[in-house]
């Protein structure tokens, strides 16, 4: 049974180096490669775009879900709950203090609010971008070269979205 | 490679390499279609894919590096070490197919159960073991490792999505030669840039003809100089195309426009004319003298190649080491100095170091001839590999030139002769020998061996030293000079000290070479042997003139030059005409291994 900040990890590799990364920021690429007229495929133009701003939406919300969980998935407070501190035998009260002191630290060390706020700022921005490109994917009217800066645009947000989740660390340590 | 096709690359990568079970990629479609690359996998995923890169950058392979390649739910994932370095290796080892300009390899690879999980979020994809994220235990990194060790010259480089300060010593240390990240925004600029710095790549126009790693390292040497401004020594013997080399790096420079190019043969430079010829004259200097601007103007905003530096003379090397102080020259008989901003591209096949430093050249303008660095041609002897293609190129241009000519076809024979010769004139004599075989035989479908004329065998000393003799076999006078010259009994007893063993090695090597030749010469044609069986009788007669020699003093001899040759060059094992004759030669007598007491 994974732990919960194992789970964190493994679902912050899916989000952003297998899909964000690799599947979603190709895909975008490759469109607009194609919107510069550098390659042709039936599977790249607006419909496609369309079909895959529409996977941002529902991914948008795991990042945010991501990114608020993280306190409390990888705070070095969950090792009191492993071995070998489960089996030392702390009176209850100061356990709890030593949790908190650990968190607390670990938090401070880490300027976590700073990581955190930082990620959701970079989320919004990719969010601003997203909604524009999706206006602009609905307009009737001939818009390449508005799509195509548009798009670029959003490319560079989720590249600093990308970024910004790759700063959180990779494992439950204690600062 | 034909002169349009962009460089072929091998893109190592779980995803990008994975066949789905349907079929397709679409992951790799998309990669493509950032990248700008033209998928010349082969499998199914390329051949179902209806995408067109209009421009692309490379044409890529992808593989998988695990098995199976093609995957889905049920599927369980492993990593194919040995595959990714058969797969690497089959593309690389040999000149008969195009060789990979760059491997670009990816750091984490997912392993383990297809599940419909995993499968709903990417096609074909595992679920990952935890070791597979794991930096240190990349599988991506034990690629580099294996090919650092089993191909060590192959440029590699990381593909990744990956953060690249994680692995950046790892990778420096496993010979990758730098990481282009998969999420940029310019990602084609950057693969381009990679593959013209690190790759091996052709000569697209086909001036430079070959695809031996020597001859594209030093295309690629050319390509890194070619964006600078800095003076290049090019060295290489005669014929071995230092020109070309010169004409390629100008006309690479930055990729764009035509610049000047303009050739001096240095040895044109005499004390009475090389001001002229390199700074111009103004008119009226002396009587009839129109003006001329001179090499060194011609030359302005482009590159001169000065061809054979040791040719020249004090005077004329004094005046380029002026000019390449003061970037400035002044034409004989004016007074107005024009400002000339030329790279110089220099060649020679001395050693210009000896020479600079016996005084015979200057050391300051050798310093400067080579600012910018060398770049050493190969001889055509050890690129080798590069003569089926060389043939077909040089063929085709003197049928082109022919009128008369009828396309041919180059013989397999042939190409196994050209390939056994050693080429000491390099490429100019392989293609005089070819046009004078086309000029020759213009009315033939098959260009067949006993169409070619080689000129001489020996070393390259040899062919310097025969081109003087009129002789109508000059390389074997030359060598019989050499025999009769070579008094050894006038040598000091110090300079033989310790020496025997090398002198009675050469002296082995001579005398089986000899019998390899008399051994050739005498070979008859029969009904089993149509080609030819080797006599060594016949052969001994040949080479000692006596034709009362007997059966068995011939094997004796052929015994005595075997046990002679100990120690020298020659591989009589590996020699089947050799090792035959020594086989004949012993089968006929036992040697007799009593020791004289007399």
């Amino acid at each position: 049974m994974p732990t919960k900040g194992e789970l964190w990890l493994r679902n912050r590799g899916e989000v952003n180096h297998d899909w964000l990364k690799n599947q979603f920021g190709t895909a975008l690429r490759a469109h607009r490669n194609s919107f510069r007229g550098l390659v042709t495929s039936p599977s790249l133009g607006r419909e496609s775009l369309r079909r895959l701003m529409a996977e941002w939406d529902s991914r948008s919300s795991e990042i945010e879900i991501l990114i608020s969980s993280f306190e409390d998935a990888l705070s070095p407070s969950v090792l009191f709950l492993e071995e070998p501190l489960r089996s030392v035998g702390f009176r209850p009260e100061f356990e709890r203090s030593l949790q908190t002191l650990v968190h607390d630290l670990w938090k401070r060390r880490l300027s976590l609010p700073e990581l955190v706020s930082t990620a959701m700022e970079k989320l919004a921005e990719a969010r601003i971008c997203a909604t524009r490109l999706q206006d602009s994917l609905e307009s009737r009217k001939d818009l390449s070269q508005q799509v195509l800066d548009i798009l670029t645009a959003f490319l560079g947000s989720i590249r600093s979205l990308s970024e910004a989740l790759s700063t959180f660390p990779r494992k439950v340590e204690v600062l | 490679m034909s002169s349009i096709d962009p460089p072929l690359i091998l893109v190592i990568d779980d995803l990008f390499g994975r066949v789905c079970k349907d079929g397709g990629n679409p992951e790799r479609e998309n990669l493509c279609g950032q990248f700008l690359l033209e998928d010349v996998s082969g499998d199914t995923a390329a051949s179902t894919s209806r995408q067109k890169v209009l421009a692309p950058v490379a044409r890529a392979v992808f593989w998988r590096g695990q098995t199976p390649a093609r995957s889905g739910v049920g599927d369980s994932i492993e990593n194919d070490l040995e595959g990714v370095i058969t797969r690497t290796r089959k593309g690389w080892a040999s000149s008969s197919i195009e060789r990979w300009a760059l491997v670009l390899v990816d750091l984490c690879f997912y392993t383990g159960l297809v599940t419909r999980e995993s499968n709903a979020r990417v096609k074909g994809m595992p679920e990952g073991r935890p070791d597979d994220d794991n930096p240190q235990r990349y599988f991506g990194l034990r690629v580099l490792q294996a090919l650092q060790q089993e191909l060590p010259d192959l440029p590699v480089a990381v593909l990744s999505s990956k953060s690249r300060d994680e692995v950046s010593r790892e990778f420096s240390l496993l010979g990758a030669v730098g990481f282009v990240p998969r999420d940029i925004e310019d990602a084609p600029d950057v693969l381009q840039d990679f593959l013209w710095w690190h790759g091996l790549i052709e000569d697209g126009r086909g001036e430079l003809v070959g695809r031996s790693k020597p001859l594209l390292r030093v295309l690629r040497a050319a390509r890194r100089v070619a964006g600078t401004q800095r003076n290049v020594l090019i060295r290489g013997e005669r014929g071995s195309g230092k020109e070309l080399v010169a004409r390629y790096i100008n006309r690479t420079f930055s990729g764009k426009g035509l610049r000047p190019f303009v050739v001096v043969n240095s040895a044109i430079l005499t004390p009475d004319l090389f001001a002229s010829e390199l700074f111009g004259i103004e008119r009226g200097v002396a009587t009839g003298v129109d003006a001329r601007a001179g090499l060194l103007r011609a030359a302005h905003g482009g590159d001169l190649f000065l061809d054979e530096i040791r040719d020249m003379v004090p005077q004329a090397q004094a005046g380029i080491l002026r000019v390449l102080e003061d970037r400035r020259v002044a034409p004989v008989g004016g007074s107005v100095a024009y400002p000339v901003e030329a790279r110089f591209l220099s060649a020679t096949n001395e050693d210009i170091e000896q020479l600079a430093s016996s005084g015979a050249f200057r050391s300051d303008l050798l310093d400067r001839l080579r600012e910018g660095g060398s770049i050493y041609l190969p001889r055509l002897r050890d690129r080798l590999e590069d003569i089926p293609l060389l043939t077909e190129h040089f063929v085709r241009e003197a049928e082109a030139a022919n009128p008369r000519a009828m396309r041919s076809e180059i013989d397999p024979d042939t190409i196994a002769l050209l390939q056994s010769h050693d080429w000491p004139g390099n490429i100019r004599e392989l293609k005089s020998v070819l046009f004078e075989a086309v000029a020759d035989y213009p009315d033939v479908e098959h260009l067949v061996p006993v169409h070619i004329r080689l000129r001489h065998k020996g070393s390259s000393s040899d062919f310097q030293a025969s081109q003087d003799l009129p002789a109508e076999d000059p390389s074997l006078d030359a060598l019989l000079q050499k025999l009769m010259n070579f008094r050894i009994d006038q040598l000091s007893p110090e300079s033989l000290a310790g020496r025997y063993s090398q002198i009675r090695a050469g002296f082995g090597g001579f005398m089986v070479r000899s019998l390899r030749a008399a051994l050739e010469a005498t070979r008859r044609s029969t009904v089993h042997a149509p080609e030819g069986e080797i006599s060594i009788h016949a052969a001994a007669r040949f080479l000692t003139g006596n034709e009362s020699l007997t059966a068995h003093q011939a094997a004796d001899l052929v015994k005595r030059i075997h046990a002679f040759s100990e120690g020298c060059d020659v591989d009589i094992a590996g020699d089947p005409i050799l090792k035959e004759a020594v086989e004949t030669a012993l089968h006929l007598r036992p040697r007799n291994r009593k020791v004289s007491r007399d």
